[in-house]
């Protein structure tokens, strides 16, 4: 939990300074317990925290808005230790990950004591059957990968996060968030090969090498 | 978001993968009304947080501030209880979804409800949660057997179903079972109505009684005596219903016995491992009072009450206490002499009640004393699950092995062979991990593990490190 709270660097302001003057005020309204505090934290940054939880986790997972209040809570308790308000969104962002890193721990940890039936797939209207097919093959891969490997590859890949900004939302040096990159991409792409439903998705260079 | 910086080699999946994400979002969001909000979240995160001091004034906070339709939201959340959250053996059940429940091929699948309940699924039995409320749960046994302890609240309302029947329940604790037809209520404390099918609008049990129901014929009768009150429903045939019409007509005015008082619980267990429905509390024989005399006897029972007190506690999933009180009467003492099944038992109350090396010791036992029993295959299994959870790989894949080995055909072979493979990849051993993988998909091509094992021996044809 430390680590969730760790202070992180302010980013440099990518929206303008309405956005910045809006953050001020929401953490001041956080930190005075307003009323209606949360639920504007969640208006402000829900998507973007949900979003991030769904690249780390997938759509399909069922978790995702237990997650996302999870993170509303930590945000709630600990927006005291937040001495920086332009640091917000980066700071929600890393409690969305930690939580999520958690979340993935505790099932490496009970998946091999399932005691559930298997789950069936759920079917999701939002994509083609064969792109449907491909997101399962994905995070099947990721669900093999280790944790600190597949958070940072999955913010990269999928939610397109520069070095810096994933480095930072992983509470991991440039250097560390740099070789654990290189190291899931290779990982990923030696499953990615044996897998029918990814193989069309590679370019020409990949498949070769199958 | 930018597609230039992601892998070269896959960019197309990853670029159209995030906008099939985005796209569901959308809808998701669209859907609840509120972005990243989903309705009720509000909710259940001040219900969170009320119970901690330091924010015991934000539901009154945001009460007052807020608009008018936050009032409506605080309000009432306020009036409502919280609702109920279970905790499935050692995981929590998946969001929103209710799961089915299979307990496995031998253990028991203890669930923890937020209010104290507890619902513990018998080995081989079946079920699932239906519904989950602030009053209570709503479970349906398939088959088997399963003790139930529900903590009783001005507002409870918990049901069972258990084929054609349903038992509702305001607080008490009770073993239920149904199979082949029959259903059997062991009722220990409480009282619960039991409808449905030849019961009709409902029968009343109450503590210290047993209902039984089958082959039309319903029972009550006291668990700790001999007396029986047996009405035979001559309309009905048998207990899923069928032949409705007769039954109706002909429904059995049950009149349940009084309650046998205090000592209920207590003497109902006893009986309880008497009758065939929950065969792992067959009483030892070791156990049971030998004295002559009607102090001897007296002494015996007493004996036997204490030596069983572990029993009852593991029974009502008091595993802690449980185990506490089976180390009063010594460890090595009970690994000694108690027959395979309690021994089994006996290391799943240490095991449940997060003690490896007393559950260890237990599975041990039963592998050494009764090597040909069925059960010892079940000891083995698990012997290799608590070296595993250790950080025991070595251990682990000599038990899993030895499993497979030994029961092939074993129920939790598949179940074995995948565990051997993962101990030998944690053990980073490349021959006995590749070995693992060729049985494993010998066996189970299309099992759980399968891609695993594809992936440990495509790895060894590219000559990479196990992963």
């Amino acid at each position: 939990m430390d680590r969730v709270l760790r202070l992180v660097p302010a980013s440099p302001p990518a929206e303008g300074a309405r956005d910045q003057s809006d953050d001020v005020r929401l953490v001041a309204a956080l930190k005075a317990r307003e009323a209606g505090a949360v639920e504007a934290l969640l208006r402000r940054y829900g998507s973007h925290l949900r979003r991030v939880l769904t690249r780390v986790l997938g759509s399909d997972d069922t978790e995702t808005p237990d997650l996302l209040q999870e993170v509303a809570v930590i945000a709630w308790q600990s927006i005291g230790r937040l001495s920086d308000p332009l640091a917000l969104k980066a700071w929600l962002t890393q409690i969305a990950v930690f939580t999520a890193r958690g979340l993935i721990r505790r099932r490496h940890r009970q998946r091999w004591l399932a005691f559930f039936e298997e789950v069936p797939e759920r079917s999701v209207p939002w994509a083609s059957p064969e792109m449907q097919e491909a997101a399962r093959a994905v995070y099947r891969i990721f669900d093999r990968m280790p944790v600190d490997e597949r958070i940072p590859f999955a913010l990269r890949m999928l939610e397109g996060l520069e070095l810096e900004a994933t480095a930072e939302a992983c509470g991991m040096s440039l250097a560390t968030v740099r070789r654990r990159l290189a190291r899931a991409e290779r990982r990923f792409h030696k499953m990615a090969r044996q897998c029918d439903a990814l193989v069309p998705w590679l370019d020409e260079t990949e498949r070769e090498e199958t | 978001m930018s597609g230039e910086h992601r892998g070269v080699g896959a960019a197309r999946l990853w670029r159209e993968l995030a906008q099939a994400q985005d796209a569901a979002l959308a809808v998701e969001e669209k859907a609840a009304g509120a972005p990243g909000l989903a309705p009720g979240n509000l909710h259940r995160l001040m219900a969170r947080t009320r119970p901690r001091r330091r924010l015991g004034r934000l539901p009154f906070a945001l009460a007052m501030a807020a608009g008018a339709a936050a009032l409506v939201l605080v309000a009432s959340s306020a009036t409502r209880q919280r609702p109920l959250s279970v905790q499935l053996g050692s995981s929590a059940p998946r969001g929103e979804s209710l799961p089915s429940l299979v307990a496995d091929a031998r253990s028991d699948l203890p669930l923890q409800f937020s209010d104290g309940s507890t619902v513990t699924f018998r080995a081989g039995s079946s079920g699932q949660l239906e519904k989950l409320n602030s009053a209570g749960a709503e479970l349906v046994l398939v088959r088997g057997t399963l003790q139930a302890h529900v903590i009783h609240a001005e507002t409870t309302s918990w049901i069972l179903h258990a084929g054609p029947y349903r038992v509702r329940v305001t607080g008490t604790r009770f073993g239920l079972s149904w199979r082949s037809e029959r259903l059997e209520l062991s009722l220990y404390e409480g009282s619960v109505v039991v409808d449905g099918a030849v019961l009709g609008a409902g029968v009343p049990v109450r503590a210290g009684q047993r209902l039984t129901v089958a082959s039309g014929v319903v029972r009550i009768e006291p668990l700790g005596g001999a007396a029986t009150v047996a009405l035979a429903t001559p309309g009905a045939r048998d207990g899923a219903g069928r032949d409705q019409r007769a039954t109706a007509a002909t429904r059995p005015l049950v009149e349940p016995l009084p309650p046998t008082g205090a000592e209920a619980p207590a003497a109902a267990t006893a009986e309880e491992r008497t009758g065939d429905v929950t065969p792992a509390l067959a009483p030892a024989p070791e156990v049971r009072p030998r004295s002559a005399g009607a102090r001897g006897a007296a002494h015996g029972r007493s004996l036997a009450a204490r030596d069983e007190q572990w029993l009852v506690l593991a029974d009502r999933g008091a595993y802690a206490e449980s185990l506490e009180a089976a180390k009063r009467l010594g460890w090595t003492n009970l690994c000694h002499r108690l027959d395979a099944r309690r021994l089994l038992m006996l290391a799943d109350v240490a095991r449940y009640a997060g003690a490896p090396l007393p559950a260890h010791r237990a599975f041990q036992a039963l592998v050494k004393r009764f090597p040909d029993d069925r059960l010892a295959a079940d000891a083995v299994f698990s012997l290799g699950r608590l070296a595993f959870e250790r950080g025991r790989p070595a251990e682990a894949a000599r038990w899993f092995r030895r499993y497979v080995s030994d029961w092939p055909r074993g129920p939790l072979a598949e179940q074995a062979a995948g565990r051997l493979l993962e101990s030998t990849i944690r053990l980073q051993d490349p021959d006995a991990t590749h070995a693992a993988a060729r049985a494993y998909l010998a066996r189970a091509p299309h099992g759980a593990q399968a891609a695993l094992a594809r992936g440990v021996l495509a790895d060894a044809a590219d000559g990479s490190p196990i992963p």
